[in-house]
């Protein structure tokens, strides 16, 4: 079992979309093969959850660029 | 002419003219026309400064090369016909001119009878040497061309004032890119300050850091107009400009110097518009049609990667936290379950062996055997009696009977019968 840190904010904010991304995939797949002890689990789920909300505010935030582009080009 | 009969008439009265006798007109103009007519036909050198044609005869104006002096002439049509085909106005020329004083009209007029161009084959000769020098020494060279911006901030034109060539310059640069800069330097395009006048303009806007390209542009003209552009200072000038400069002399033929050293050859004012300035409306919809589809890939991409975190959000690992502690709960909750059964069996399996034994017990009991009046009798540190001898006279006896214990005293064994002491004797009867 990989050594699970609980989410720690400004080390998963540093991260990359795609580094966030394949992260939260490997998290998840931890967690389904069910090996993990209980806290290791609260862990891992703390960090997926973390994981998961950056990718969701990096996309958000993408769109949100996207749109106000095409409302300064359309206006 | 026809005015000479009037002239001789008026010839003989030549008495000074006083207020009182003033001259009449005529007399005045004849005299004029007298004097004229002395002076008879000479050559004359100038440029052509007005050529108009009218009922086939030419009436024109010769103007001084050098200084300020102008007059007019006429060519009559059976003259002009003997003529070089194609003078006009700009012409250097020679002529063999008359002097005529017109009475009716009171004007003076030259009267041409020849004509022809003043040094024509001259000019064109040094014109090619110096065009053979400056491309020896490489100023016609490809690689000395310098590229045109893209689209430039400010356009320095040089150009006659008012000029057909500054409209048409201005207006084609402004239909195609409505927001272009201009700085205008107005300058003679033709007569003796065309070179000194277009040489400082073209310095002065190589040396504005704002303007990017100089356009110089006069509406066409023939050899000799053209001819300030073939000049060698501003021709030199042009080569050494920094700034890239394209040149727009009308004509196609007879090309100034100035095509040759400029970094784009444009055939018209017009035409230099069309090529320094882009077309908004065409790079307008060259951006708009990428920035569409540049828009619509990143649009997809964020799509596909919503599509992606929402499906891995959905698995049910990370869908609830509530699984971990659930199972765990579950688990829990099944293995009090199991303790409390397996604890309440055993409780209740010696429960069972407990009433067992009691009954086993009571069957052993020495209860019975006292109801039927034996009793048994104890010393004090609970040994039970079963020896009359085996008590000293006076030690303390328990006696216990069916209902309750009795205290008692041994007085010694009895010998023969039950008399003296029998109640408390009789101390242990077997079944």
């Amino acid at each position: 079992m990989s050594d699970v840190t609980a989410a720690d904010p400004a080390e998963i904010a540093a991260l990359s979309y795609e580094q966030a991304r394949d992260e939260l995939v490997r998290v998840v797949t931890e967690l389904e093969q069910g090996g993990a002890t209980l806290e290791q689990s609260i862990a891992l789920w703390e960090r997926g959850e973390a994981l998961a909300r950056r990718c969701e505010e990096w996309l958000i935030g993408a769109k949100e660029r996207l749109d106000a582009a095409r409302a300064a080009a359309e206006g | 002419m026809s005015d000479t009969p009037s002239f001789a008439s008026a010839s003989p009265a030549s008495s000074p003219s006083t207020a009182e006798s003033p001259w009449p007109v005529g007399q005045l103009s004849s005299k004029i026309k007298d004097y004229i007519d002395r002076l008879g036909q000479v050559w004359v050198e100038g440029e052509i400064a007005q050529w108009g044609v009218s009922g086939g005869n030419v009436y024109g104006k010769l103007k001084d090369v050098d200084v300020d002096a102008t007059v007019s002439f006429v060519i009559w049509s059976s003259v002009r016909a003997t003529l070089p085909e194609g003078l006009g106005q700009g012409d250097r020329v020679t002529a063999l001119v008359k002097a005529n004083w017109w009475v009716k009209g009171g004007t003076l007029t030259m009267q041409v009878s020849q004509m022809r161009r003043v040094g024509l084959g001259d000019l064109l000769e040094r014109l090619e040497r110096l065009r053979v020098t400056l491309a020896a020494e490489g100023l016609f060279a490809p690689d000395r061309k310098k590229p045109l911006p893209f689209l430039p901030q400010c356009i320095g034109l040089v150009t006659g004032k008012d000029s057909d060539a500054e409209k048409d310059v201005i207006r084609n640069a402004q239909l195609r890119w409505p927001s272009v800069q201009f700085r205008v330097v107005h300058a003679a395009v033709q007569g003796e300050r065309a070179v000194s006048e277009v040489t400082a303009a073209i310095r002065q806007l190589d040396a504005d850091p704002e303007v990017d390209v100089i356009i110089v542009a006069r509406g066409g003209g023939d050899f000799q107009n053209l001819l300030p552009f073939s000049d060698e200072s501003l021709v030199r000038a042009a080569a050494a400009c920094e700034t890239p400069l394209v040149s727009a002399i009308g004509h196609e033929n007879d090309r100034p110097l100035l095509d040759e050293v400029a970094d784009l050859r444009a055939s018209t004012p017009t035409d230099a518009a069309k090529r320094v300035v882009p077309d908004v409306s065409d790079e307008l919809a060259r951006v708009q049609q990428v920035r569409s589809r540049m828009l619509t890939r990143v649009t997809g991409a964020i799509a596909t990667e919503v599509d992606r975190i929402a499906a891995i959000r959905s698995r049910p690992a990370l869908a609830s936290s509530a699984w971990i502690i659930d199972s765990r709960a579950d688990e829990l909750t099944r293995a009090v379950a199991r303790g409390v059964e397996l604890t309440s069996r055993v409780l209740e399996r010696a429960h069972l062996e407990t009433d067992e034994r009691r009954t086993q017990l009571r069957a052993l009991s020495p209860q019975r055997t006292l109801d039927r009046g034996y009793a048994i009798a104890q010393t004090a540190s609970g040994g039970v009696v079963r020896s009359a001898s085996a008590v000293a006279v006076g030690t303390a006896l328990v006696l216990t009977l069916a209902d309750g214990r009795l205290a008692a005293t041994a007085d010694g064994p009895l010998t023969t019968s039950v008399d003296a002491a029998a109640p408390t004797q009789s101390e242990e009867r077997p079944a």
